[in-house]
């Protein structure tokens, strides 16, 4: 009886020992695979970041838009360095713009082409652009460039179709 | 240390990754309308993030990306077994890793912090966090 007891004991102990084996097996077996997934993982994200800066590397003239509704906002205003209309006009609104602020887009966008129809293109007022970058790096180059073109009497349509293509021409 | 019972964490994940497809809705969602999140702590940041070219992926706002990311993360942390904590894991160290690179592109590219995206970043943190414990903790423990 004792002796029947003791192999059954023995069997159990080996069938236990045979699972945790197995269990270790495939548990090492899995850690293997997600050592690898994970290295894939790592994978995906440093093509998703070479993707995503890839996108970044500069604009495309081609994809400008508006060129033709600035230029006809504009035609026909005077211009000299960043000032828009008559230098003489009684009136003389100072803008301290960043060109990548957004909310200076909105106002070059939504207010500014009424200003301009309504008071500048008849003297009563002119505008005068100046560079006040606190958005990021980019703004500094982005204001230079403004007033190169403003040396080349082209200041305005530079500013108004900056904010116009702010955010569009990159994606 | 123990690990927390793997229902514990499966809870945590479903948990977390509700929350996070409803940060990523909302972000598609404001994108898609033509506009942008509104900070509610004010301030332009989310515009300016939303607005900046790293926000698009292909064409594609990067949170709808997010959105198919979290609902695989739920999906997995709802099943049970190795094949969905491994895929849990995988997919949590990519939204993770990604979520890195964002932070660091409105830190020092965009100069603009957008607190939608921060709120993401951190549930994808987390995420990562308790999918990682799960994975070791239990991958290969059941047949």
């Amino acid at each position: 009886m004792s002796g029947r007891r003791d192999r059954e004991a023995r069997r159990e102990e080996r069938l236990s020992e045979e699972q945790q084996a197995g269990t270790a097996e495939r548990r090492q077996r899995m850690v293997k695979l997600a050592s690898a997934g994970a290295f894939l993982a790592l994978v995906v994200v440093a093509v998703l970041v070479v993707v995503s800066s890839g996108g970044s590397s500069g604009g495309d003239s081609g994809n400008i838009v508006d060129a033709k509704a600035v230029e006809s906002d504009l035609a026909g205003i005077p211009q000299k360095g960043m000032v828009l209309g008559n230098p003489g006009a009684k009136v003389a609104v100072l803008e301290f713009g960043d060109l990548q602020c957004p909310v200076c887009k909105g106002y070059s966008e939504e207010v500014l082409p009424q200003v301009i129809e309504n008071r500048v293109r008849g003297g009563e007022a002119n505008l005068d652009f100046r560079n006040f970058t606190i958005i990021g790096p980019q703004s500094k180059p982005a204001g230079a460039a403004a007033l190169a073109a403003g040396e080349q009497g082209r200041g305005w349509n530079f500013v108004e179709l900056f904010y116009r293509n702010r955010g569009l021409g990159l994606r | 240390m123990k690990a927390p019972a793997e229902g514990t964490l499966r809870g945590i994940g479903t948990f977390l990754a509700s929350f996070g497809i409803g940060v990523a809705t909302y972000i598609a969602i404001a994108d898609s309308g033509g506009g942008s999140p509104v900070c509610i702590a004010g301030g332009h940041g989310c515009q300016t993030v939303a607005e900046s070219s790293y926000s698009h992926l292909a064409g594609v706002n990067i949170a709808i990306f997010g959105i198919a990311g979290y609902v695989v993360l739920l999906v997995c942390a709802l099943l049970r077994g190795d094949a969905f904590r491994m895929t849990a894991f995988v997919v949590s160290l990519i939204g993770f890793g990604y979520s890195l690179y964002l932070t660091y592109l409105e830190l020092f590219t965009i100069d603009a912090v957008c607190q939608w995206c921060v709120a993401s970043a951190v549930l994808m943190t987390l995420l990562f966090v308790s999918n990682a414990v799960r994975m070791l903790a239990y991958v290969g423990t059941e047949p």
